[in-house]
């Protein structure tokens, strides 16, 4: 298994210890926005950890929506945030 | 879509689900263990099949559920469940507390401590109990600069523009001060995950030494709902310990399902046990609901609310009473939809009385959470403003989906057979 994997956040490069999940991969590169409220497009971040919030579902590769908290990152993968 | 028959199916994957997992996967043929993370918390059990990333997202009272997981939708349809589902640290309400950086002790130690997030930070830790201050010793531990211990009632807001930059704490003398942190953590108040046991049409009680509303269960921790059975923090929040002799006593009811009979001296030694890393309040919570079991006065319908709260003694719903502090109109419960304090006050006036009404009103609970982090917010305020006990305050419907699922899967599940997900769906709408 490589020691690192490669992401990107909006475009942002970024890599991450192999099995972390997308919510502690962005955590440690300091980013902890993580989706905007549907309505007035507040700022949201990884609540509950647990996956029961939804606050940190993240669009990845462009079409699967995922709970960044429960999702292994791996390599090459596209995340972005989903906006309202 | 795939449809398997097993003799038991586990929900959950923590300390009491593998527990269960453990007891049962010697002694009965066919075990299945899902949980929605993508690893298990310990050594996967023997003869335990095991389904990771999958949410249980339908239940019904006949045991058939509907699992959505890396490969699609599964049906299972399973002779005993025992629900492992968990308990959850609950939000606490005050100005700004959506904001990032503001998260419960479980996102605490399952996000920013492996992030490294917390070293040279400042730490608020919001609560007083047990779970604050082993919240607060492991958020030091994690290389915290400032660890501050701050009750619910005390901390006013939190602010910043996209991270929550300072916290605002009113003293007991009413003095008010300002201090930066950069994480702010909750862990004032636990209560079990209800969803999957209302779904299936278990009734419940409330008994607050075990976080509020608790499925009614027996001796061998049968829900209403019979084959179902609840364990861990998902039948009353308690020490570890506690979760993993219930998720053994759950394994020994299911297993006597299956075989008819089993063995209540088992049982009986594992409730001794119980008793041991148990609270007499906690114990005599679950002598409450166990009697609920057979005098259904005494316990509510999950999905069907009608009637007020009987629980006495030490489990007695609080009447929630207005804070030291005031909380600013504006301030958000429901973070989904944007909802707030206001709009939830506003109903009431109108005549709202259950948090459906809240939601039919204003979309609070609509959102992709489906009430899990807001009504307890909602309930609170509901019980301010009316001046009745918690337990007076309805819970909500629970339907399916428990979990988000994209369309393209329910898609795939119809017309394969009659009763497929669409036409699950479409009866639901009618």
């Amino acid at each position: 298994m490589p020691s690192e994997v490669r992401f990107t956040f909006e475009g942002q490069r970024l890599s991450a210890t192999p099995g972390t999940t997308i919510a502690v991969a962005l955590d440690a590169a300091g980013i902890v926005k993580l989706s905007v409220s549907r309505n007035k497009h507040r700022p949201r971040g990884a609540f509950c950890g647990m996956g029961w919030c939804s606050a940190c579902t993240v669009l990845v590769d462009g079409e699967r929506r995922v709970a960044a908290c429960l999702t292994p990152v791996v390599e090459g993968m596209e995340v972005r945030r989903i906006d309202g | 879509m795939v449809e398997r028959t097993v003799d038991v199916l586990v929900v959950g994957g923590g300390a009491a689900g593998m527990a269960a997992a453990a007891a049962v996967g010697r002694a009965a043929p066919s075990v299945m263990l899902c949980d929605e993370g993508p690893m298990l918390g310990g050594r996967a059990p023997v003869g335990v099949e095991i389904r990771l990333s999958t949410a249980v997202v339908d239940i019904d009272s006949d045991r058939r559920v509907i699992a959505y997981g890396p490969h699609g939708l599964e049906r299972i349809v399973a002779r005993a469940i025992v629900l492992a589902v968990g308990a959850r640290d609950e939000a606490v309400l005050f100005e700004g507390w959506t904001l990032p950086g503001v998260m419960t002790a479980d996102a605490m130690r399952v996000v920013a401590i492996p992030a490294g997030a917390l070293a040279a930070r400042r730490v608020v830790v919001v609560g007083v109990g047990t779970e604050a201050r082993l919240a607060a010793d492991q958020a030091a531990r994690a290389g915290a600069g400032a660890v501050r211990l701050v009750a619910a009632g005390a901390i006013e807001a939190a602010f910043g523009s996209e991270r929550v930059e300072r916290v605002a704490i009113v003293g007991d003398e009413g003095e008010r001060e300002e201090l930066p942190a950069e994480v702010v953590v909750l862990a004032a108040s636990r209560a079990p995950a209800l969803e999957a046991a209302q779904l299936a049409g278990a009734r419940f009680l409330y008994v607050a030494p075990l976080g509020g509303w608790v499925p009614v269960y027996g001796h061998d921790l049968q829900a209403t709902v019979p084959g179902i059975f609840v364990a861990g923090g998902a039948a009353g929040v308690d020490a570890p310990a506690a979760s993993e002799l219930t998720g053994r006593i759950a394994a020994r009811g299911a297993l006597a399902t299956l075989e008819g009979g089993g063995d209540g001296g088992a049982i009986d030694r594992l409730w001794t046990s119980l008793e041991a890393h148990s609270t007499p309040e906690k114990m005599a919570a679950r002598a409450l609901l166990q009697r609920a079991k057979t005098d259904s006065a005494l316990a509510t319908e999950g999905n069907t609310w009608s009637r007020e709260g009987t629980a006495t003694g030490s489990a007695r719903a609080p009447v929630i009473r207005d804070r030291a502090r005031g909380i600013e109109p504006w301030t958000v419960v429901c973070p989904c939809e944007d909802v707030t304090v206001a709009e939830v006050r506003e109903c009431v006036e109108q005549g709202a009385r259950s948090p459906d009404d809240v939601k039919r009103m204003t979309r609070c609970g609509m959102g992709a959470c489906q009430w899990r982090v807001c009504r307890p917010l909602v309930a609170a305020e509901m019980s301010r403003a009316l001046g009745v006990p918690l337990d007076a305050i309805p819970l909500p419907n629970v339907r399916f989906p428990l979990r988000p699922i994209p369309l393209g899967a329910l898609a795939e599940g119809a017309g394969e057979q009659e009763g497929g997900i669409v036409r699950s769906v479409l009866s639901e709408v009618e």
